[in-house]
């Protein structure tokens, strides 16, 4: 396959400033307007296989051609749809409908390239904009904002705020604009007026801030150049429909300070707000970029319906607004290098046709250098030459012979030694990094150039942010104030509180309930809360603990300690989230404007402590959970692991060093993979094989438990097919709509939507989002026993005692249930062995196997397979979303990369595997963990013991005392 | 080499076993744990036998109970920051560890409990000479003259066998008493107490001071006889007449033998049976002590004198210079003495004695303060882990009778532990629902069954706790005035054989209506709170549920003190015997089937005497001697009219008239001949009582007994308006002594002065 990405910039460019008046004209409408696609589908063209006449698209050169390009669009639509303020994004879509031969992949493969320069057209018409300020029924400074403690509240009040607040979509066009070109030209043109957005990085929690309050946390690593005057940051954002946008705001905070806040009103399609940022609060290297979002439902006060309520970030239109060169001209900056738009860093090896395998080896490195140091989460290799765009980056390894011919316009005549060249963005081209010199030598000198510094720079804020992403690094022991895992101290007026945080343990973290986590909360909550208050902890998104919140007169406490058993913990990443469940008897007459005003009822402050105890140290293997989330054993062994590639086509290396770098980054540390085109024996230490199912030696297959046989037939369809499932082109409209569906859905973007019949625009009216509960729905079966419960409570709630002592009633009888139960379980648990269904479907995308050959921990192999080369590329870039990343566990895990979704087999044996020199202390938590994890095995030892010691002591007795006569 | 290896196999058994329940497991882990014991405890309980499946069963509840401990030690305290539940937190622990503390020493000390086999007969010329002393400070005589009578009957060599009477009473300290009123009666009972041991063929022996008490008084007996064993019998404790066959072959079998010490048994209820009406069918409080903990000390040695009903040896009574008298607990004192300098002691787990105990509440907590104190002040002043001459388990064996004391602490704290939570939303325990399953729940159960496993058939389900608290309450008082100054307590004579002619409170009653109150206002504040508190959750039902079962303790300790009056006056022992009754000259055989000190139950067997001879006839009563009696006087019995008893047969009571001293022999020969009715009458009692039947009966009195006090306490408050106070007890006692003077005088007492005086003391 050859590269897909086509340049189309200047339409590109018309249609991202279209989309954006769209959307601006829609969100300017009515209530009564019915919803429409509004926005720009992102990088929608990592998804769709370009027909390979768009390889070499004919670029624009002109800022003429390319304003000129979108007019007749226009033109063209706005006769066929009637509604004008509506028709524009439609029109495209109808445009391209038009023109399907020729326009509609062009205008995917603009859209390929992206609205990363994002420049209005001179033809938006501003008296379009929809004034935010009169709809609004509540003043610009909010009697309930939030606060915050992390930066002086004076922030609010200052520059940057005064003008973001209530400041909606009429800003990102209006300000960021003015004076502006009527469309950049192209992305060549950026030194001059080029407006660009940093996109910020995904990460584990993707783009979505849900319920009543949420918030999250980025780092950005910005460049000395890039510190600038008048610095802005955009946001896209979409919310839930049952949103009050009158009593919800989404609050921008850099470095701890608020820069902006405006009120959510984005229920009918992705509006964007864009904030000033005071001078001087950025600086060079990390900053912390946080988004936080505060909800109030439209009509329902109840905690269930606070599920509803979510602001999706539409990481398209969210970013750092630079304008103004911001080029990457050195090493030291490439943790600057933009991801793209969906927050993935795409990176391309430049690899000459005929190459070593030793260089491949140094690609394979230099890309996990490279995601190190910017932590990127999701970092996509691909293979082919200097691509275009001004996200990622083009990696050029080799000698100066090898790369003649493939820089294009570098020029590497004058190297003589070893030598790091970086040359910036220009000329539509990526940020290209050259390892390069004259020999060999001189190329792995050149690489040496490039190692992680452990020293951070930035503010302490971005640092802090850097350091706790994706999650806090800890390893027992310890006591962590939730300030330093990103956590800000709050006052929360709403029912249903949330924060959460991310934590990484090692991956020989052994996990079982040998001891507690002690979360030491400190904070308080108001007096008058309802019935059965409480603060959940969830880990995981599995609810572990409660804490009852049981003072009528409220209370206030520094360390109110809740253990969470250490099991739920495992190895790698892990998020522990905080939700205070803060009802109130008012809550029933659910009074909208209360909601607006409404006091304050629980507070959550930094110095809130987690405490992990000594945890037990020993790997077990296989376990796709820990080699996922650790890198583990690979970054853990001495030699080099082999990377097995027994089909090295370009998809296939570039599948592979996708993988490996993604398991660097979950390491932390690269790993030295040694590639290698024939079968490692089987004592090479723990290999990976990246493959498509075809090129797949059946002994490998058996080598991670797999019958070769079984996975062939099952992909006995799509073995041959070079086209992957769900990848047929898709129309402008459904693109849109595609985009839209994966925002609402929180879908991972990497994964391939299957275009359901009718395409996106039906099924986002009829779709069920089985991902996402939180979505808003019919009133379904347990909906409807909620409402009954509710009116029942409601009703029986006059009838004084007796209906209080009925809920005591319930509430023993659910007790009661609850205790039996978890017998029940428990008991069960003792008795039956569950019953797994099989997983492998022809759903299933990729598959990663995991096995031991004997119990030999060195002969540990990981098999990442799917039907053919292109899927595999394809699904490998979906399985690095860090979101489907995480879910992969037990030996053999399926993905499915239509619905983002994995399967996993758990591990029937599995083996364990010291990591840590043998310690005392070590050996008792391992082999408390073990007994913990077999109880039966514990039960039976203790009786044995006793037996032991009974006998012991009757023994001891007949020789001490007095005998009996 | 031997014990060598046994005890380093045992020490690596423990060991090995202590690294393993420390290990922490998980909730699922223990859970399946206590469970699992609890099954494979019940199963061992129901089909082992044997000294391998006792030590099975305690291994595996110890074991549990070590899991409890440590998870409560790591992971149960509240934290530092909230100081006031730390505090508490930390005091109920520490309470909690007590009890373990208690239950690990027990365990130790009843590790095998000794089984001794009956001593064959010894020669009457192998026997040595005994001196048995009964000491007596205010005893009344008719309980003096039952006690030398049957001390006197014991199946022993006459000429080797001394009573001494050692009166305190009659000091030539007490007989110059400034008070005038109690100088002459002091004397009197000098002139009385005098008579009466020359009638009964005893000695009777006082000193010129009243110096160091009982202990004192039994030296001063030591000064004055020169018998190879000394036994001691407290005044109101009567010897069956087989004691010292059973018990006084021991010495001659070890040389360094200092005591043979078998249980006090009594024929009377304690306030507690007798106002919960127990008596008759639940074993007494003591029991637990003498049948399973004192045998459990004579394995290892470290059996202890009881102060009565015991023998010692002259010559180790010597050594340490008599009995030690530093302390109130004279006879605890004296043994650990001689422990500590090598002697040895045995005890015979066989009811011997037949005594007397405390019959109102204040009696009873006089004595139990002493003991506490005394206990106490040994713990103090000579402390047995730092005693020499003690071995390990025997320096445990002490602390453990001495520690044993400190209950009223910890049973304090878990009385009112949960009212801090009640009323004051201080949480003292740090726990989530699952754990306090599977930790706290099976803990107690294990705890429960390992109690009834041990002592099942002597002791009830609930009444140790009980007994702890009515005492705690005073008990607690009374060791910190021994903490204040060790030295200071003296010697307070219990009172025995004081009569209730009515129903009261108790003096001492008013704490527990106070507590029982404070009890139930946690009672009701838990159930508001719980009904009409938002957010009370149901940490609430279980604190409620712990305060409901304190409720039920401090309401059966309402029924304890609401003293019931005592119809029956002596305390009746069932008996088998054959005698026959004159009645106006005609002999009618009679079946005796009980006897006391003021008369006996008897069946005519052939025939009947007719109804107008019966009532209120005087009699005289000859039996069938058992033993080889004294004298062959007859008994002089008023006769009562017949009832009808469960067995369709009509029973008579003969009630004794005045008795002179010398027809004592006769009733100590009724009494205490048969030696076999003690042991059948305890063992009427000892049914074991499940768990379940046991708690039924204890939340019937919890919930009846407070109003039974009420109801007390509302009388009480109508008579307190008239304001009698009863005084009289020593006024009665003198004039009882002066006619009782005047009988020794003349030899025979005058028929109607001394029956008049007889029914006063006897017949109340």
């Amino acid at each position: 396959m050859q590269d897909r990405r086509p340049i189309s910039v200047a339409a590109l460019q018309l249609l991202a400033s279209q989309l954006l008046a769209a959307a601006l004209c829609v969100a300017g409408s009515s209530a009564s307007a019915q919803p429409i696609f509004t926005t720009a589908p992102p990088s929608l063209q990592r998804l769709l296989p370009m027909a390979p006449s768009a390889l070499e698209p004919a670029q624009p050169d002109t800022p003429k051609a390319t304003a000129a390009a979108p007019v007749p669009l226009r033109d063209s639509l706005t006769p066929e749809v009637r509604q004008p303020p509506r028709q524009i994004p439609i029109g495209i879509a109808a445009g391209a409908g038009q023109a399907p031969a020729a326009q509609a992949p062009a205008i995917n493969d603009v859209q390929a390239q992206l609205p990363i320069i994002v420049s209005p057209s001179p033809s938006q018409p501003l008296q379009l904009q929809p004034a935010p300020q009169p709809q609004q029924p509540i003043p610009q400074q909010p009697a309930i904002a939030p606060r915050t403690y992390g930066g002086p509240p004076a922030a609010v009040a200052g520059q940057g705020a005064s003008q973001a607040t209530g400041q909606t979509t009429s800003q990102p066009t209006a300000n960021p604009f003015i004076g502006g070109r009527t469309t950049a030209s192209r992305i060549g043109s950026l030194k001059e007026n080029g407006i660009v957005l940093r996109h910020l990085t995904n990460n584990v929690q993707g783009f979505r801030l849900s319920g009543e309050v949420g918030a999250s946390e980025w780092p950005i690593y910005v460049t000395d150049t890039q510190i600038q005057r008048g610095l802005k940051f955009q946001v896209g954002f979409l919310s839930a429909i049952s949103v009050m946008p009158e009593a919800s705001y989404l609050t921008l905070m850099i470095n701890d300070q608020v820069v902006g806040r405006t009120n959510i009103n984005a229920a009918r399609g992705v509006r964007t707000a864009t904030f000033d940022i005071p001078d001087g609060l950025m600086k060079p290297g990390f900053n912390s970029v946080r988004i936080m979002a505060e909800h109030r439902h439209r009509v329902d006060c109840s905690l269930q319906a606070t599920y509803e309520l979510w602001t999706q970030i539409d990481p398209t239109q969210t970013g750092l607004v630079l304008s103004g060169p911001g080029a990457i001209t050195s090493v030291a900056e490439l943790a600057a290098l933009p991801v793209d738009e969906q927050g993935a860093m795409p990176i391309r090896a430049v690899i000459a046709a005929k190459t070593s395998m030793a260089n491949i080896d140094r690609v394979i490195r230099a890309t996990q250098m490279l995601s190190l140091f910017g932590r990127f989460q999701q970092t996509v290799v691909d293979v082919g030459p200097m691509a275009d765009g001004v996200h990622g980056v083009n990696l050029a390894i080799g000698t100066v012979a090898e790369l003649d011919g493939l820089l294009g316009t570098i020029n590497l005549n004058q190297v003589t030694g070893p030598k790091v060249l970086v040359v910036p963005a220009s000329g539509g081209k990526r940020t290209t990094l050259v390892f390069t010199g004259r020999t060999e030598d001189d190329v792995n000198d050149a690489l040496r150039q490039l190692s992680v510094s452990s020293e951070l720079r930035g503010t302490p804020q971005g640092i802090r942010a850097a350091q706790a992403f994706p999650g806090y690094h800890m390893f027992g022991g310890e006591r962590v104030k939730l300030r330093d895992l990103g956590v800000v101290s709050q006052e929360f007026s709403g029912r249903l509180f949330r924060v959460g945080f991310n934590i990484v343990l090692p991956p020989d973290f052994y996990s079982a309930d040998y001891a507690k986590v002690i979360l030491d909360l400190a904070g308080g909550y108001a007096p008058g809360l309802g019935y059965g208050a409480q603060v959940v902890v969830s880990v995981n998104t599995r609810n572990v603990v409660s804490l009852s919140l049981p003072k009528s007169s409220g209370d206030v406490f520094k360390q109110n300690p809740i253990p969470l058993p250490l099991g739920s913990l495992r190895p790698g990443l892990n998020r522990i989230e905080i939700e205070a469940q803060l009802a109130m008897p008012s809550d029933i007459a659910c009074d909208p404007i209360a909601a607006i005003s409404g006091k304050n009822r629980f507070l959550l402050l930094d110095t809130t402590e987690i405490e992990l105890p000594k945890i037990a140290r020993i790997a077990h293997m296989p376990d796709l959970a820990v080699t996922a989330t650790g890198g583990f054993p690979y970054a853990a062994t001495q030699a080099r692991p082999p990377l097995y590639v027994p089909a090295p086509s370009k998809e296939a290396i570039g599948a592979a060093a996708t993988m490996a770098t993604h398991f660097a980054i979950s390491a932390g540390r690269p790993i030295p993979f040694a590639l290698t085109i024939s079968e490692p024996p089987a004592d090479s230490g723990p290999a990976l094989i990246v493959a498509p199912a075809q090129a797949v030696p059946n002994d490998t297959f058996k080598s991670v438990g797999l019958q070769q046989q079984t996975v062939l037939d099952n992909w006995s369809q799509s073995l041959s097919a070079e086209v992957a499932p769900g990848s047929e082109t898709l129309s402008r409209t459904d693109a849109l709509a595609r985009h839209r569906l994966v925002l609402q859905r929180n879908f991972p973007a990497a994964c391939h939507m299957p275009t359901p019949q009718g395409g996106f625009r039906y099924a986002e009216h009829t779709s069920k989002y089985r991902n996402d509960q939180t979505s808003v729905g019919a009133i379904g079966d347990s909906e409807q026993s909620r409402l009954f419960e509710e009116w029942d409570a409601n009703i029986r709630s006059q009838g004084g005692i007796f209906a209080r002592l009925k809920i005591k009633y319930d509430r023993a009888v659910t007790w009661g249930k609850d205790i039996y139960n978890d017998l029940h379980n428990w008991v069960s648990d003792q008795l039956e062995t569950q019953i797994r269904r099989p997983i492998l479907t022809r759903q299933a995308s990729l598959i990663v196997a995991q096995d031991l050959v004997n119990g030999a921990p060195d002969s540990l192999r990981t098999l990442i397979t799917a039907p053919n080369a292109a899927a595999l590329a394809q699904s490998v870039n979906c399985l690095v979303d860090p979101r489907v990343w995480q879910q992969m566990a037990g030996r053999v895990s399926v993905l499915n990369a239509g619905e983002g979704a994995i399967a996993n087999i758990p591990v029937e044996t599995s083996y364990l595997v010291a990591t840590q020199p043998l310690s005392i202390d070590n050996m008792r938590l391992i082999a408390a963990g073990w007994l913990s994890l077999n109880p039966n095995i514990y039960v039976f030892m203790v009786l044995i013991l006793a037996l032991l010691l009974a006998a012991a002591t009757n023994w001891f007795l007949k020789g001490v005392g007095r005998s009996t006569e | 080499m031997l014990p060598v290896l046994r005890t380093l196999t045992w020490l690596s058994a423990g060991l090995v076993a202590m690294l393993f329940l420390t290990q922490p497991v998980s909730t699922v882990a223990q859970l399946t744990l206590g469970c699992s014991a609890i099954v494979a405890m019940s199963a061992i309980w129901k089909f082992g036998r044997g000294k391998l499946a006792r030590h099975s069963f305690l291994a595996i509840g110890t074991f549990v109970v070590i899991r409890y401990l440590y998870w409560r030690l790591t992971s149960t305290l509240p934290p530092v920051s909230d100081t006031l539940g730390f505090a508490l937190g930390t005091f109920l622990l520490c309470a909690e560890m007590y009890c373990v503390l208690i239950l690990v020493i027990s365990l130790v000390v009843n590790a095998d409990p000794m089984k001794r086999k009956s001593l064959p007969r010894d020669d009457d010329e192998l026997l040595p000479t005994v001196d048995v002393f009964i000491p007596s400070y205010n005893e009344d005589d008719y309980i003096l003259a039952t006690t030398i009578a049957a001390a006197m009957s014991m199946d022993y060599p006459k000429d080797k066998l001394k009573v001494w009477l050692l009166d305190d009473g009659g000091t030539d300290q007490k007989c110059n008493d400034s008070n005038p009123a109690k100088a002459e009666a002091a004397r009197a009972r000098r002139a009385d107490l005098q008579a009466l041991c020359d009638q009964m063929g005893a000695h009777y022996l006082t000193r010129a001071r009243n110096e160091h008490a009982k202990a004192g008084n039994l030296n001063n007996g030591l000064k004055a006889s020169r018998g190879e064993i000394v036994v001691v019998f407290d005044a109101d404790h009567a010897p069956f007449r087989a004691f010292l066959r059973e018990t006084v072959g021991h010495f001659a079998r070890d040389p360094k033998l200092f005591l043979v010490q078998t249980p006090h048994v009594f024929l009377n209820p304690d306030p507690i049976e007798k106002n919960l009406q127990t008596f008759n069918r639940m074993p007494s409080e003591n029991e637990m002590f003498y049948s399973v903990t004192q045998r459990g000390l004579d394995k290892w040695n470290g059996s202890f004198f009881c102060g009565s009903a015991a023998l010692l040896r002259r010559t180790a009574l010597d050594s340490v210079g008599g009995f030690s008298g530093v302390t109130i607990t004279e006879d605890c004192e004296t043994a650990l003495d001689l422990h500590s300098s090598g002697w040895t002691s045995v005890f015979v787990d066989k009811p011997l004695i037949a005594g007397l105990q405390p019959e109102t509440f204040v009696s009873f907590i006089g004595q139990r303060s002493r003991w506490a104190q005394g206990m106490f002040q040994i713990l103090i002043l000579k402390n047995p882990t730092m005693k020499k001459g003690l071995h390990m388990i025997q320096r445990l064996a002490y602390l453990s009778s001495m520690t044993f004391w400190f209950f009223p602490l910890p049973r304090l704290t878990f009385m009112l532990a949960p009212l801090s939570y009640i009323f004051f939303d201080v949480k003292i325990f740090v726990s989530n629902l699952d754990e306090a399953i599977a930790y706290t729940s099976t803990y107690i159960a294990i705890n429960l069954m390992l109690q009834n496993y041990l002592y099942g058939s002597v002791r009830w389900p609930w009444i140790s706790e009980l007994y702890e608290y009515v005492q705690g309450v005073f008990l607690f008082k009374a060791l910190v005035s021994v903490a204040m100054s060790p030295r200071k307590p003296t010697f307070n004579v219990t009172a025995k054989g004081l009569s209730l002619d009515n129903d009261h409170l108790s003096e001492l009653a008013w704490p527990f209506f106070a507590l029982h109150g404070l009890l139930v206002a946690g009672g009701l504040m838990a159930t508001w709170r719980y009904f009409f508190e938002p957010g009370v959750s149901d940490l609430m039902l279980v604190v409620g549920a712990w305060n409901t079962f304190n409720m039920m303790i401090a309401g059966t300790a309402l029924g304890a003190v609401a003293e019931r009056k005592q119809p029956d006056r002596h305390p009746r022992l069932i008996v088998d015997r054959e005698g026959s009754l004159n009645i106006l000259g005609q002999s009618y055989p009679v079946h005796i089937i009980n006897v006391s000190a003021g008369g006996c139950g008897v069946i005519f067997k052939d025939r009947t005497p007719p109804e107008h001879e019966v009532e209120n006839n005087i009699g005289h009563l000859s039996i069938v001697s058992m033993g080889t009696i004294i004298t062959d006087e007859t008994l002089p019995v008023m006769l009562k009219h017949g009832t009808l008893n469960k067995d369709k047969v009509v029973t008579y009571g003969l009630e004794f008239a005045d008795l002179n001293p010398r027809e004592y022999f006769v009733l100590a020969d009724l009494m205490y001949a048969d030696s076999d009715a003690l042991p059948r009458f305890l063992a009427s009692r000892r049914t074991h009582k499940s768990i379940l039947s046991g708690s039924y009966e204890f939340i019937y009195w919890g919930i009846t007994e407070p109003f039974r006090a009420l109801a007390y306490m509302r009388k009480q408050f109508k008579d307190s308006k008239e304001a009698v106070a009863v005084e009289a007890t020593p006024e009665m006692s003198v004039e009882m002594l002066k006619k009782l003077v005047e009988m020794a005088k003349t030899g025979t007492p005058p028929a109607d002065a001394a029956k008049a005086k007889s029914i006063e003391t006897k017949a109340a």
